[in-house]
């Protein structure tokens, strides 16, 4: 099971692209896909949800065309895009089972898979209220319920944590852990904490271009003695932001202690300190590598 | 895929978004209200100085082309918006990731715009609700 990007683009206006050149092979795993707001992420995930057709290259779901064939794809397909939306009036089983009928499930299993869906997403004591009372985090669970209908091989999920409290964001990331394995999952988000907690590769990209593809160890890797901590002076802040990349602070009460990213040791008092995810997407978006 | 079970939940799922709806509380009573005024003589349809002798087949013709006259005017407010409301909500986008055609999607939109037009033709013509367990 793979999918294979291969020079990927696509032109919005005559001099716009949302995506240019983006190759990359997709294998089983939890693919974190990151990167600032803007970055071309979902027109990616739209054109491997077969939403949008890309205006250069080509996706091949093993050896199909997905560009050409993109039934090929919908057959194992499950999506949840950044702006999910129901039917207001309609309560969790009856979306699920009109969206059960869209995606050519038989009534036999219908009803097994809902009840199922209901119970991961914890959904069963609310799944006769109409889906216009939901909160954002219960909308955004039966929009991950509908996305795992069709036991997807391909699942993809854009900016799925947006809305979820704290509690319901760690329940996302164990479901997203539990179904990995024989699948491929594709999640995009710029909280980086998601893509630390699941990922078993990560893809940055920014501007519309692919800036590295790695597992997460290996990212890490290469900011080893490039991430340090010290304390500075309140005062001083401004002046060191202007200057360093900085991806954390503490105050204390001698003053505040920053976590900056940099190539070489940026004072006498740093510490070279172990890199997070964090640093390592701070080194790469802001140009450094 | 099984066609007829697509059509069935496609028009199923838009029907019974549409009648929950308070707008669809009001047409239905604006038009129970006009099958009424029919059936006790309030309206009547007349050519020049001519009217139908008032028996069950003409009163039952009269109804029948007084609420389709009225559905002609108020069925389009009834019927509007359903492919817009797919892509507003963000469920259109979910559909196009799905094995489903277009020509199966237009037509379960149809069979439910024909659905909702048929059933509130017929409770203006007998004051009756086809769909007793909907409103809520």
């Amino acid at each position: 099971m793979k999918l294979t990007i291969t020079n990927l683009g696509k032109q919005y206006r005559h001099d716009v692209w949302g995506l240019k050149d983006f190759s990359l092979e997709i294998r089983p795993g939890i693919l974190g896909l990151l990167g600032p707001n803007g970055a071309g992420k979902s027109t990616f995930m739209r054109m491997l949800a077969t939403i949008t057709k890309p205006t250069d290259g080509t996706i091949r779901w093993n050896e199909a065309d997905v560009v050409k064939s993109p039934d090929a794809l919908r057959v194992v397909l499950g999506y949840l895009p950044q702006d999910f939306g129901v039917y207001p009036n309609l309560n969790a089983i009856e979306f699920l089972e009109y969206m059960a009928a869209i995606k050519g499930l038989n009534r036999n299993s219908t009803k097994k898979r809902i009840d199922e869906l209901l119970q991961v997403v914890n959904l069963v004591e609310a799944a006769k209220r109409p889906l216009g009372g939901y909160s954002g985090g219960m909308r955004q669970r039966v929009g991950i319920a509908q996305a795992l209908l069709n036991d997807p091989q391909l699942l993809i999920v854009d900016e799925p944590t947006v809305g979820l409290d704290p509690e319901e964001r760690v329940r996302f990331r164990n479901l997203l852990s539990d179904l990995s394995g024989e699948r491929i999952v594709i999640l995009s988000t710029h909280i980086v904490s998601d893509v630390e907690a699941t990922a078993t590769h990560i893809v940055l990209i920014n501007k519309g271009r692919l800036l590295c593809e790695s597992a997460p160890e290996e990212l890490l890797k290469e900011l080893d003695g490039k991430v340090w901590e010290w304390v500075v002076k309140s005062e001083d802040l401004p002046a060191l932001k202007q200057k360093h990349i900085i991806s954390g602070t503490i105050r204390r009460t001698d003053g505040v202690q920053v976590r900056v990213v940099s190539e070489s040791q940026p004072e006498a008092s740093a510490q070279s300190i172990s890199p997070n995810l964090e640093d390592a997407y701070l080194y790469f978006i802001g140009g450094h590598a | 895929m099984n066609q007829a079970r697509v059509i069935y939940h496609l028009a199923r799922a838009d029907f019974l978004e549409r009648v929950r709806r308070y707008s669809f509380l009001i047409m239905l009573g604006l038009v129970i209200f006009l099958g009424y005024q029919t059936g006790i003589g309030n309206l009547t349809l007349e050519l020049g100085q001519y009217r139908g002798e008032y028996n069950s087949a003409w009163v039952g013709a009269m109804m029948s082309l007084i609420a389709t006259f009225f559905l002609g005017w108020f069925g389009f407010y009834l019927v509007k918006g359903s492919v817009a409301r797919d892509r507003e909500t963000g469920v259109g986008q979910i559909m196009a990731t799905t094995p489903l055609t277009r020509p199966l999607y237009t037509f379960g939109k149809w069979v439910s715009n024909f659905s909702r037009a048929d059933g509130n033709g017929y409770r203006a013509r007998t004051g009756r609700s086809r769909y007793p367990a909907y409103a809520r």
